[in-house]
């Protein structure tokens, strides 16, 4: 592993997460073009992420919109008026 | 209903209970309903509502734990699932995205639920619903320096209980043989 990768490796979820600037974003895009086993490391984290997100979903039960209409209807008379 | 199913999920992921998720959307929008003045047109409507759905959870969970603790999770590796995926030597070095298709939906909801409030909190709010470090800070009212570390954390402890479940499901590693 070499500095380079070491860098990336520190960076990985700053990088994915977006939360990089410029200059980090373009060494780590640069070595990631030569480097494969960074590519590898970083394409598994970046479908790790998108396996939970998509995994983890839930829906309401379908009646949970109708009792919450009511609910804030009863707390608030105007909700749902327009006012 | 803007995001209720959304706010949904996301509370159900927080309070690992169907009704007391659905207590605590129902006392978000009661809250944003009432406060709704204090809403910015033209901001995110999205991350004001979660603000509120994660304050509303804090606060309840604050005042059933008196004292809350701040939780160790011990010193997990960076990329832990990644190397022990690559150690277990039953998957080809360029297969390791693949093996994730061996864990099942409640494997990857019962290792989120797993993580100690503190940590789930900002997994759940960067990783599933995409907020920024910045608004997670706002959410969560902790310094953004403290949601990275509490993320990268998290991050390390869900890989780790997705590596348990993944042994359990017959992927063992090198050196449990």
């Amino acid at each position: 592993m070499s500095r380079r990768c070491d860098y990336v490796s520190t960076n990985l979820y700053l990088f994915l997460d977006k939360e990089v600037g410029w200059v980090r974003k373009t060494v780590i895009s640069l070595h990631l073009r030569r480097c494969h086993d960074c590519t590898d490391r970083i394409e598994f984290e970046r479908n790790l992420r998108i396996v939970v997100r998509e995994r983890v979903r839930e829906e309401p039960r379908p009646e949970m919109v109708d009792r919450l209409r009511r609910y804030l209807q009863d707390q608030e008379p105007d909700f749902g008026s327009g006012q | 209903m803007p995001f209720a199913h959304q706010l949904f999920g996301t509370a159900l992921r927080m309070t690992r209970n169907h009704e007391e998720a659905e207590d605590l959307v129902q006392e978000t929008f009661l809250k944003g309903y009432r406060s709704y003045g204090s809403f910015q047109e033209g901001t995110n409507l999205k991350a004001w509502l979660y603000r509120i759905l994660t304050n509303s959870f804090i606060n309840r969970y604050r005042r059933r734990q008196r004292r809350p603790t701040e939780t160790e999770l011990g010193d997990i590796e960076d990329h832990y699932l990644y190397n022990r995926i690559g150690e277990s030597g039953q998957i080809a070095r360029s297969a390791e995205d693949e093996a994730l298709d061996m864990f099942v939906d409640e494997d990857i909801k019962a290792a989120l639920e797993s993580l100690p409030e503190q940590f789930r909190l900002p997994v759940l709010l960067a990783d599933v619903e995409g907020f920024s470090y910045k608004e997670i800070a706002e959410m969560v009212d902790a310094p953004i320096g403290t949601v990275m570390s509490r993320l990268h954390r998290g991050r390390k402890a869900l890989q780790k209980a997705l590596w348990e479940y993944a042994k359990e499901r017959g992927l063992r590693g090198a050196g449990d043989e």
